[in-house]
C-alpha cells in the first residue's frame, strides 16, 4: 500500500524538477535558418533518476520551424527495458552520449521516456534543438511493424518480406541489434534490385537505421551460425518515401557518377553526416616511425627497412557515428608524398622531404633502394599473372595487424597509377561493424628504406566508405568504393569535406579535409611536422597533435589543434547538395 | 538521488493546495508543466519552448505491469542459461577455402581467399596451388599464444615474381622476428592462415566456390 504523502510531496518534487531542469534556453549558432539549422542550446531533462513505470515526456515546440530535431548530450537507461522514443522514430535504450535525432516534420516534436517496473538509471538530457524554418515537407511516411527475435537459436534462418506498393524506397527502424559479432546476420536487400547491395547488420547497437532500399519491396533474412547466440533483435517500424523529391541522396549531380545511386542510395551522404556533425575519425591515435627495427631479406638479399605503426581507437559515441548502415568500410591510411621537388627548398622544408619516406620492396634490390616515384613493375605482369592495370597498385611489403581476419583488407596505391603523388599504405576495415569500442588497434607497415631521404612529407587520412559488391560495378579501381575522398575540393557535385585550415585564410590552400588528421600542410613552417626515424605523433579527441622525438622523450605540442569540439557553419564547407553552406557574414 | 531527496524534503513545505493534482497522479492522471517560454532565435520570430508531462504507474492496467515485471524475470533467466550455453560451446573448425567468381563487364574476374584449416600443412597447401599454377598475392600468418587465442596477423603482400614459397619464407623469417621482440613470453607460435588470389589469374576458376561456412570461426 503506498501512501497518498508520497505522491504528494513526489508531485511537487516532479513539478519543482522541471522547472530546475528547463529554464535555460540560449542562442548558440546564428546563421541565416533560412537556408541552415538554427541551433539553440537548451537544457530539457528527465529527472535522475527517473521512476519506475512512468512516462517522462518533454513536448518541444519551435513556434514557426518546418523541420526540426533535438540533441541528447546523454542518454542513460535500463538497457532493454526502459526506452527513450522521439515522435520523428527514434528510440535507444542503455547508454548513448552526443545523439541526435533524426529529423521530425513540423514544429512540435515529443520526447518520451517510459521505463518499467524495477530498476531505474539517469533518464537524458537534451541540450540543443536545431531546426529549420525554410520550406520543407515530410517526404516520408512511417509504420509500426513488429519483427523480433529474442534468445534466438543456433542455425536460424528466417525471410520476412516488407512491400509498400507505391514506395520508391523503404528503410527499417532496429529498436535492439544484439548479435554475435561477424557470425549472426540480419541481412536487407532490395526485392525490386539485385543489384542493390544489401545491409548486413550484426553486433550490438541500439536505435538504429538500416540504409535506404530503393524499390517498393524488401527482404529481411535472419540466420544464426552453429555456435554462440545473443540476445537478438527488434524491428519496430519502417518508412518509406514515395516521391523523388526530398533530401534523400540520390541526384547524378551529387555524386558526380551515374551509378552510386543504383548500388546504395546512401552512397555519398558524407554532406549529410557532415551537417548532422557526425565526427567518425578515431578519438585517439599514434604514429610511429621506425627505421631497420626488423632484419629483412627480400629474395635473398639483405635489404634496408623502415616501418610505420599506426595505432588507433573509437570512443562509443565516434564509433556510433561511423557505423551508421550495415555496410560502412573504413580505410585509415599513411600517405607517404612523392611530390615533384621545388628548386629550393620550400617553405623552410629541404628539397629530399618531397620524396617518399618508405616505400615498397623491389624484390631484385640489393642493399639499397631508391624511390624514383615509379612503382617496381617486376615482372607480374606476365601473361600468366595479369592483373587489369587498375589491380596492380600493390607492390611487396609486410604488415602486421589486430584488426580482425576478415574484415580487413590491405590496400596501397602506387604513384604512378591512381594517385600519382602518394605512397599510400592502409588496412581496411571491410565492416566496421567488426570495430568494437575503446580498443586499441593497431597495423605496422614494413616496407623498403627510400635511400633519397630521411625526413619527409606525409599525411594520415580516415576515409569512410561503402562495401559494394565489386562483381556488379563497372571495372574500377577499388573494390571498395569511398565517398569521402575527392582530391578536388573546389567543384560542385563532389562530396567533399573541408574544415578551415587553422591560422591560414580561406584560400583553397587554407582548407584541409575533415578525414585528414595529419595533413602534408602541416609540415609548412613546421619542419617537426616530418616523418623521420623514432619520431612519434598523437592526436586527441579534439584533433589536437603532439609529437616528440623518440619515444623515451615526454609529449610536446605541435601547436596544431583541429577544434573538432567547436564544428560549426563557419568551419565547414561542404560541396555537396546537403547540408549547410558556409555563410557570409 | 540525492537531488531528488532533497527537494522532497523541500518540497514537503508547500504541500497546501495541492492534494486533488496528487491524488489524480496517483490514479494515473497526466500532469502537464508548461515551462520555459523564452523567444530566442536568429530570426526574432521562431519561439522555442517545452512542455513537461510526467505520468506516473503509467499502465491503465495493474494486471499488465505484473505480467510485464513477470516477463522480465525470464528474460533474466534466458541470459543466463545463454550465458552458460556460449561458455560450453566450442569453436567450430575453419573451413579449408571461399572462392568467389565474378564476371566484370564481360571480363572474367575472380577472387579467391583460402583460409588454412587448424590441421592443414601450409605447405602442402601452398604445393597444390603451385600445382595449378596460381599465384598468390597475399599471405597471412596468425599468431597464437599458448591457448591458442589469436594474438596478431602478419601479412605479407606479394604482388611479385618471386615463388609462392619464396614468399612464405620471406613472411615466416619476420614473422619470427616479430614473436621474438613481442610475444616470447607468452610462448607464441605461429601458422600460415590466409592465402588470398585476386584477378585474372590462370587456372583460378579450376576451383569450386565455396561459400563461407556458418561453422566457419
Amino acid at each position: 500500500m503506498i501512501n497518498k504523502n508520497f505522491y504528494r510531496t513526489f508531485l511537487i518534487s516532479l513539478i519543482m524538477l522541471g522547472f530546475v531542469f528547463c529554464n535555460n534556453t540560449q542562442l548558440f549558432a546564428a546563421s541565416n535558418p533560412a537556408t541552415n539549422g538554427s541551433i539553440i542550446v537548451v537544457n530539457y531533462e528527465s529527472p535522475h533518476n527517473y521512476t519506475n513505470n512512468a512516462l517522462i515526456a518533454k513536448t518541444i515546440t519551435a513556434s514557426n520551424a518546418t523541420k526540426m530535431r533535438v540533441h541528447f548530450s546523454k542518454i542513460q537507461t535500463e538497457k532493454y527495458y526502459d526506452y527513450v522514443y522521439t515522435s520523428a522514430g527514434d528510440s535507444w535504450s542503455g547508454t548513448l552520449e552526443d545523439v541526435w535525432s533524426e529529423w521530425y516534420y513540423g514544429n512540435t516534436m515529443k520526447v518520451s521516456l517510459i521505463t518499467d517496473g524495477s530498476t531505474v538509471d539517469y533518464g537524458f538530457k537534451i541540450d540543443r534543438v536545431e531546426y529549420y524554418i525554410s520550406s520543407e515537407t515530410n517526404w516520408k511516411s512511417s509504420k509500426s511493424y513488429n519483427i523480433s527475435k529474442i534468445f534466438y537459436s543456433n542455425n536460424e534462418n528466417q525471410n520476412w518480406t516488407i512491400s509498400e506498393s507505391s514506395a520508391k524506397a523503404i528503410r527499417v527502424h532496429f529498436k535492439e541489434i544484439d548479435l554475435e559479432q561477424g557470425y549472426d546476420f540480419v541481412t536487407i536487400t532490395s526485392n525490386s534490385d539485385s543489384k542493390i547491395w544489401p545491409d548486413k547488420i550484426h553486433g550490438t547497437r541500439t536505435g538504429v537505421w538500416s540504409s535506404w532500399f530503393p524499390g517498393n519491396s524488401i527482404n529481411i533474412n535472419f540466420m544464426s551460425d552453429g555456435s554462440t547466440t545473443k540476445r537478438g533483435f527488434i524491428i519496430d517500424s519502417y518508412e518509406y518515401m514515395t516521391t523523388s523529391k526530398s533530401d534523400f541522396p540520390w541526384t547524378d549531380l551529387q555524386f558526380n557518377t551515374t551509378y552510386a545511386d543504383e548500388i546504395n542510395p546512401d552512397y555519398g551522404d558524407g554532406g549529410r553526416r557532415i551537417a548532422d556533425r557526425l565526427n567518425h575519425l578515431p578519438d585517439w591515435g599514434q604514429v610511429t616511425f621506425s627505421e631497420n627495427s626488423y632484419s629483412t631479406k627480400i629474395n635473398n638479399n639483405s635489404v634496408e627497412n623502415r616501418s610505420v605503426k599506426v595505432e588507433f581507437k573509437w570512443s562509443p559515441k565516434r564509433l556510433r557515428n561511423l557505423v551508421r548502415d550495415g555496410n560502412e568500410t573504413y580505410e585509415f591510411e599513411i600517405q607517404f608524398h612523392n611530390q615533384t621537388p621545388p628548386s629550393s627548398p620550400s617553405y623552410g622544408r629541404p628539397i629530399s622531404a618531397f620524396k617518399p619516406w618508405l616505400i615498397t620492396f623491389d624484390p631484385h634490390a640489393n642493399n639499397t633502394v631508391t624511390g624514383s616515384g615509379t612503382k617496381y613493375e617486376d615482372t607480374w605482369h606476365t601473361p600468366t599473372y595479369i592483373f587489369s592495370d587498375e589491380q596492380a597498385d600493390r607492390g611487396t611489403y609486410f604488415y602486421f595487424t589486430n584488426l580482425p581476419t576478415r574484415a580487413r583488407y590491405a590496400d596501397t596505391l602506387w604513384s604512378s597509377i591512381e594517385v600519382k603523388n602518394d605512397y599510400n599504405f592502409a588496412i581496411g576495415i571491410k565492416d566496421a561493424q567488426c570495430i568494437n569500442p575503446n580498443v586499441n588497434y593497431y597495423y605496422e607497415i614494413i616496407g623498403a628504406k627510400n635511400a633519397n631521404t630521411n625526413s619527409a612529407v606525409f599525411g594520415l587520412a580516415g576515409q569512410r566508405g561503402y562495401n559494394f559488391d565489386h562483381a556488379s560495378l563497372p571495372a574500377k579501381d577499388e573494390y571498395y568504393v569511398f565517398n569521402e575522398e575527392y582530391e578536388n575540393s573546389t567543384s560542385d557535385g563532389n562530396n567533399e569535406i573541408c574544415v578551415k585550415y587553422a591560422n591560414y585564410t580561406m584560400a583553397q590552400e587554407g582548407y584541409w579535409k575533415l578525414h585528414e588528421i595529419i595533413s602534408q600542410k602541416d609540415s609548412r613552417d613546421k619542419l617537426n611536422m616530418l616523418c623521420q626515424a623514432g619520431r612519434q605523433f598523437s592526436w586527441n579527441s579534439n584533433g589536437d597533435i603532439s609529437y616528440r622525438n623518440n619515444s623515451s622523450l615526454s609529449w610536446s605540442s605541435s601547436g596544431i589543434t583541429r577544434n573538432w569540439s567547436y564544428w560549426n557553419d563557419s568551419w565547414l564547407t561542404v560541396n555537396t547538395v546537403l547540408g549547410p553552406k558556409p555563410v557570409n557574414k | 538521488m540525492k537531488i531528488l531527496s532533497k527537494l522532497v524534503g523541500i518540497s514537503i513545505a508547500v504541500t497546501v493546495g495541492i492534494s486533488v493534482i496528487s491524488y489524480a497522479v496517483a490514479e494515473n492522471v497526466e500532469l502537464s508543466v508548461e515551462n520555459d517560454t523564452k523567444t530566442i532565435s536568429t530570426d526574432y520570430s521562431t519561439v522555442v519552448n517545452c512542455i513537461d508531462t510526467i505520468s506516473v504507474n503509467y499502465d491503465p492496467s495493474g494486471e499488465e505491469l505484473k505480467e510485464k515485471e513477470k516477463e522480465k524475470k525470464k528474460e533474466k533467466e534466458l541470459e543466463k542459461e545463454m550465458h552458460k550455453k556460449n561458455s560450453e560451446e566450442k569453436t567450430a573448425k575453419k573451413k579449408n577455402f571461399i572462392k568467389s567468381k565474378y564476371v566484370l563487364d564481360g571480363t572474367p574476374y575472380s577472387e579467391m581467399e583460402i583460409i588454412v584449416g587448424d590441421n592443414q600443412d601450409e605447405f602442402e597447401v601452398l604445393e597444390s596451388i603451385a600445382n595449378e599454377d596460381l599465384k598468390v598475392n597475399e599471405l597471412t600468418n596468425e599468431i597464437v599464444d599458448e591457448s591458442g587465442n589469436t594474438l596478431i596477423y602478419c601479412g605479407i603482400v606479394c604482388e611479385n615474381s618471386l615463388s609462392n614459397e619464396e614468399n612464405l619464407s620471406m613472411l615466416n623469417e619476420v614473422t619470427k622476428q616479430k614473436i621474438e621482440k613481442e610475444y616470447k613470453d607468452k610462448k607464441a607460435k605461429y601458422k600460415l592462415d590466409g592465402i588470398k588470389i585476386i584477378g585474372k589469374t590462370k587456372n583460378i576458376d579450376k576451383y569450386e566456390r565455396k561459400e563461407l561456412d556458418n561453422s566457419d570461426k
